[in-house]
């Protein structure tokens, strides 16, 4: 426990002088932060480039009686609804024990901060508030079973509007419609 | 495409409940292989969640009513056994389950000490929860809908080969007629 708070109050220390990514990698890699799971893209990009299909599935849908086009049309759809899919299972996945904060009152995190903390570090009273209730943010976050599966909840809301137009796409798509 | 590194290296396609629950979907289509295995394990997929999302808006339920009997003090400092217990204990009993009498007098104590029963202790942690439940249930409703689609997609991929068929001979039959009748008009015009 110990280790994992000190972790993550050390990387927000170093976050805070942080001024940012230089080269045009970092810069690059910064731009992705808030990207999720790429639901987005995949469902307005329209086209998808046939060797990243399943050719099984394309040949199998070939089988089936559609043209080349409607093949390739139907398995991006279906791949695309499995892309929603796994990424519904991964949002609702519990995270491992090893990995939660342990219970404890904002009291409680305030003493070990001062535990844990060197004298040296210079850490105002209205800083030391903002650390504490951030950590008991991750405390709650956690350790209660209603705002766990809350947030499990919340992630597959967002995902609904992607499930909503994979399914319908794949729908049309089956049916040989554009 | 979606990107789905992030997704990846998620097993729950080997949790056997899961599998199980799958297979036994395939079984009832007659274990379907390629496109259509693809696409009778999506629907399955979207029935595994209606089963998940009915038992976590119970869950959420007791989960709620075992924190406001567990609760201590001005935040979330709750003891994390007690709440275990609680849940077990009010899931057992709102199940009718036996649980043992010291427990359900634990329990009524707990209650009676908060100002509750059973009923309203329930009624108020569904009100805490019911912007929650009403997520789920348009969740429930999304893969109701997810399976009528999943199921016309089926169908029409299933019939496609015949349809196909059906179509080509109707063509071929409609490209006879078409011959048949030009002849006839040309034999009618040689006649005259």
């Amino acid at each position: 426990m110990k280790t994992s708070v000190s972790k993550l109050l050390a990387n927000r220390a170093n976050a805070l002088k942080s001024t940012g990514p230089k080269s045009q990698h970092g810069k690059h890699a910064s731009s992705k932060n808030a990207h999720k799971h790429g639901l987005a893209e995949s469902l307005s990009d329209g086209e998808r480039a046939p060797s990243l299909l399943n050719a099984e599935l394309v040949n199998d849908a070939r089988r089936l009686g559609y043209s080349h086009e409607d093949a390739v049309a139907l398995i991006d759809a279906l791949q695309t609804n499995r892309s929603v899919i796994l990424a519904k299972h991964a949002a609702y996945a519990e995270k491992p024990i090893e990995d939660r904060m342990p219970n404890m009152s904002m009291e409680k995190i305030d003493e070990l901060l001062g535990w844990w903390m060197s004298p040296e570090v210079k850490v105002t009273p209205r800083e030391r508030r903002y650390i504490v209730k951030l950590l008991y943010k991750e405390v709650e976050k956690d350790n209660d079973p209603v705002r766990r599966l809350t947030l499990k909840i919340d992630a597959h809301r967002k995902l609904m509007r992607y499930e909503q137009r994979a399914v319908n796409r794949l729908r049309r798509a089956a049916k040989g419609q554009k | 495409m979606a990107n789905n590194k992030e997704v990846a290296g998620q097993d729950y396609e080997q949790a056997p409940e899961y599998q199980q629950h799958v297979q036994a979907v395939l079984a009832s289509y007659d274990n379907p292989e390629g496109l259509l295995g693809e696409l009778v394990g999506q629907l399955a997929d979207a029935f595994w969640w209606i089963k998940v999302y009915r038992r976590d808006k119970e869950n959420l339920v007791l989960s709620q009513m075992a924190t406001a009997l567990a609760k201590r003090g001005r935040y979330v400092e709750v003891d994390q056994h007690l709440r275990l217990n609680l849940f077990e204990l009010l899931s057992g009993r709102l199940t009718d389950s036996n649980s043992d009498i010291e427990s359900r007098v634990t329990l009524n104590e707990l209650m009676t000490e908060r100002g509750h029963n059973l009923a309203s202790l329930r009624a108020e942690a569904s009100r805490e929860v019911l912007p929650q439940i009403d997520t789920m249930d348009r969740l429930i409703e999304r893969q109701f809908k997810n399976i009528r689609l999943l199921m016309q997609a089926h169908d029409s991929a299933k019939f496609a080969p015949q349809l196909h068929k059906k179509l080509d001979l109707e063509i071929k039959q409609l490209e006879l007629q078409v011959k048949k009748s030009d002849e006839d008009q040309r034999l009618e015009v040689a006649r005259q």
